[in-house]
């Protein structure tokens, strides 16, 4: 009989969760302060956008508001991986001092614990911050608030999350062999929060094929804020890619995540 | 039958070498050196359901690296390991629900929250069923005396009361073998006192095999009924408590006070150890002479003040051992 | 000089031991200069000029101040709200190097790793790819050294005056986040202040922060010269008597606390 029983992984996963929420709540004023701090920074940054663009007028035929959705959509979806499933980050890391090992002693899937006992939950309130900043944009920009548009956009954020997820799970895997992947996760940080606000063609045609074709990054934000947009001219490649977003991710999640078990059996059998 | 059942395991491990200093950084960027590092040579043992093993060796022998393999994160090279009939590398979840494990230095606790959590945390992962978790919990309590302690945040208990906790969240899944490694590090003496009691009450009442890796000889004497030494990937010694004392031979430590200054004896079997003035220390090969012979003798030589008569220390036992590799 | 000297060498090898990390910084900064190559040329299709800004000016200013940013990046907040946490700042403060000269100390050494490792790709960067043309709008004068050395220490001052604050907080990582924020939209870093509109442009001015990036970085794209540099230098000059001012009172306010409330 007691074999029957089973904590689901969802259950489970809510229960990190809110074990998570709990022990951040220990520094409840310095929470609020940073929610208030996030909320002030991204305005400011579409703030610094505004300027340049009220003397400039556009970048590639992206107005203002336009690239506010286009930041946000980033800012949005970076968020929600830190939410949900940070932990692969620290896998690096873990790798090095040997803590990955208590995790592969359990009887539950070692990624799936990690990610989740290291998630930063408390950031959900975060992203209700950047998602005003995001509903004001797209109100500015046009964007039609129809139940449609709203579950494309839900689409998009979970699969924006995805294709971050398993990006870095690739580094995560690399780090089973090498260690040290900090500077990289730096890097893709930078790349994906420096230069996916700005529409990507401006980084021309090489560019642009890049980060669409290569590490298909500028699935998260580029080619859904295009979709949302409804934005005929002024897209690389074009609009209707947007809808593509949810297969790349699902590939991508796929891919990633046999190459981390592939990985996962190197280490088993070649240890620290 | 035996719980577990190690055959001739290795691990081969290729490791780069690091080079020193600037240069050396730059050197080894372009032209790496390998080598390949047996950490596991050839090792065989056998534990039967509800002894306490202890392990035994110096840092590097392969200590962590046997645990490793028997708790399925690591693939031996070749050799097998069997735990409860499956190998647990190949069946790494299924072997994960019959053991348990504390591992010293890496606490697995959620530092800000109080303890229960830690443990509710634990039921959710094992998939613990409610009755179950509270019949174990109901037992932790007892053995391990954690009453007040659930409720205060891990990161005001004291280093004793963290290890009683993780050994709970090891128990609380009721499993077969507890891997402890180095639980008694970083207590004081009344700590460890405690803890191993604690050890020695579970292991009696619920039958839990227990598997100690440790530095610490106390430890051993107190817990372990079997021992086995590893050094250098190879076992080195195996056998029972009694039978490690008596590992040098059957020797006595003999310490005699004089009342005057007395000329060291000499006696076949009859070793000095130190013999400055008045206090004269002897070891004697209980096997070569009576120790009923040799304190005539001492009588004889002089007005004896004091005397004692020790059994050799397990700890000196031990670092023969490791230094001389491997007794006959 | 002992203390540089030590840490200097311990930077370097902790620096060098990572090598893959080396590398990849090195890509990133090259990925940083071709953005904002390929941002500012963006902007400016279709212009000649904004603001009296001209393409090329605009990309010579906006790769300046990333190595600029790069040099000026000093770890003294992060030092001092360590210390604090970690308790020992009453050692620090008992040592027989005066607190304030050993975190200096530490920054110059931080500076000097900085250079060979960050700001040296940066520049192999911007000379090969961008600034050869460019570059012969960019005027290096004494002015300019001057300006940046006096930013140096601004910034030093700026820093320490915030890690003193953590005596009264005790966490440093909120502040921070506001301080950029104010630092990003008014120091002229990251856009230069002369596309601000006029009123914007004059409130900026008021403020210090400018006084760390505004200011050499108009030196050398040349839109301050002559009188108008020496006295743009002597405003930085005066911030800096005016920051050591309040730096000093509060670090005073500080110690004190220290004192009195122990380590």
């Amino acid at each position: 009989m007691a074999d029957e029983f089973r904590v689901g992984p969802v259950r489970f996963y809510l229960h990190t969760l809110t074990l998570l929420i709990r022990q951040r709540m220990a520094f409840r004023v310095n929470y609020y302060l940073m929610t208030l701090s996030v909320l002030i920074k991204e305005a400011a940054a579409i703030a610094l956008i505004g300027v340049i663009l009220q003397k400039f007028h556009a970048v590639a035929g992206w107005t203002i508001w336009e690239i506010g959705v286009l930041y946000s959509l980033m800012a949005f979806a970076n968020r929600g991986f830190y939410t949900f499933c940070a932990g692969v980050l620290r896998i690096g890391h873990m790798v090095e001092s040997g803590e990955l090992d208590q995790f592969l002693v359990t009887p539950r899937n070692p990624l799936f614990l990690v990610s989740a006992r290291y998630a930063c939950a408390w950031r959900m309130l975060y992203n209700c911050a950047t998602l005003l900043i995001l509903a004001f944009c797209s109100s500015k920009a046009g964007v039609e608030f129809s139940p449609g548009n709203i579950a494309l956009f839900a689409v998009f954020a979970v699969s924006a999350v995805a294709i971050h997820f398993a990006i870095y799970l690739v580094l995560a895997t690399v780090a089973l062999w090498t260690f040290r992947v900090s500077a990289m996760q730096e890097l893709l940080y930078q790349v994906i929060f420096e230069y996916l606000r700005y529409p990507i063609q401006i980084y021309g045609v090489v560019g642009a094929f890049l980060l669409t074709w290569l590490i298909p990054l500028a699935f998260i934000n580029y080619y859904p804020a295009a979709t949302l947009l409804a934005k005929t001219n002024d897209v690389f490649i074009g609009p209707s890619l947007g809808y593509a977003a949810p297969l790349v991710a699902a590939l991508l999640l796929f891919a990633a995540y046999r190459f981390w078990n592939f990985g996962l059996a190197y280490y088993k059998s070649s240890g620290t | 039958m035996p719980l577990i059942q190690v055959t001739d395991l290795e691990k081969h491990f290729t490791i780069t070498k690091r080079r020193h200093g600037v240069a050396g950084a730059l050197k080894a960027l372009i032209a790496p050196e390998r080598e390949t590092v047996r950490a596991l040579d050839g090792v065989s043992f056998s534990v039967d359901p509800g002894e306490i093993l202890g392990y035994i060796g110096p840092n590097g022998a392969g200590k962590s690296t046997t645990i490793k393999v028997l708790t399925g994160i690591l693939t031996p090279t070749a050799g097998e390991a069997l735990v409860d009939g499956c190998r647990p590398y190949e069946n790494r979840q299924e072997n994960a629900k019959k053991i348990g494990f504390v591992f010293g230095q890496r606490s697995r606790l959620w530092w800000l929250l109080p303890a229960y959590d830690s443990l509710e945390y634990t039921r959710s992962v094992y998939s613990i069923p409610d009755d179950v978790f509270k019949r174990n919990m109901q037992y932790c309590k007892e053995t391990l005396g954690l009453g007040r302690l659930l409720d205060k945040p891990v990161r005001v208990l004291s280093l004793g009361e963290r290890m009683r906790v993780e050994i709970a969240m090891a128990m609380l899944h009721s499993p077969k073998i507890l891997y402890l490694d180095e639980p008694t590090v970083g207590l004081d003496v009344v700590g460890k006192c405690e803890l191993r009691d604690m050890i020695k009450n579970i292991n009696r009442q619920y039958g839990i095999t227990v598997i100690l890796a440790t530095h610490d000889v106390m430890d051993i004497e107190k817990l372990c009924s079997r021992v086995i030494i590893i050094d250098r990937g190879r076992l080195v010694w195996e056998g029972d408590l009694g039978a490690l004392r008596k590992a040098k031979g059957n020797t006595r430590v003999i310490v005699v006070d004089f009342a005057s200054e007395v000329e060291p004896l000499q006696m076949p079997g009859l070793v000095p150890a130190s013999t400055e003035g008045q206090k004269h220390v002897y070891e004697i090969d209980a096997d070569t002479v009576d120790v009923d012979t040799v304190l005539q003798a001492l009588a004889q030589a002089g007005q004896v003040l004091d005397l004692s008569i020790a059994a050799p220390d397990i700890e000196g036992v031990i670092r023969e051992i490791y230094t001389e590799g491997s007794l006959p | 000089m002992k203390y540089l000297a030590a840490t200097l060498r311990l930077q370097f090898r902790t620096t060098l031991t990572f090598r893959f990390d080396l590398a990849v910084t090195v890509l990133r900064n090259v990925l940083t200069v071709c953005c904002l190559f390929a941002l500012w040329t963006a902007l400016f299709t279709g212009r000649t000029a904004v603001a009296g800004i001209d393409k090329n000016t605009m990309i010579l200013y906006a790769v300046a101040s990333t190595i600029l940013g790069v040099f000026l990046s000093m770890r003294v907040e992060n030092n001092m709200a360590e210390s604090i946490h970690k308790g020992n700042i009453a050692l620090m403060l008992a040592r027989p190097i005066a607190y304030p000269l050993s975190l200096f100390m530490d920054a110059v050494a931080n500076t000097i790793v900085n250079a060979v490792t960050r700001i040296f790709p940066y520049l192999i960067a911007a000379v090969i790819g961008f600034c050869l043309a460019e570059c012969a709008g960019m005027r290096i004068t004494g002015w300019l050294v001057i300006s940046i050395a006096l930013s140096y220490i601004l910034m030093f001052l700026y820093q320490v005056l915030f890690g003193s604050l953590v005596f009264w907080t005790m966490d440093i990582a909120g502040l921070i986040e506001y301080r950029d924020v104010v630092m990003m939209l008014f120091s002229g870093a990251i856009v230069p202040l002369y596309f601000f509109p006029d009123w914007l442009f004059r409130m900026a001015m008021f403020l210090p922060f400018q006084a760390i990036y505004h200011t050499p970085l108009s030196i050398m794209i040349g839109r301050i010269d002559g009188s108008d540099a020496a006295m743009a230098v002597g405003l930085q000059l005066a911030w800096i008597v005016v920051l050591s001012l309040i730096a000093r009172l509060v670090w005073r306010r500080a110690v004190r606390r220290v004192i009195v409330h122990g380590g």
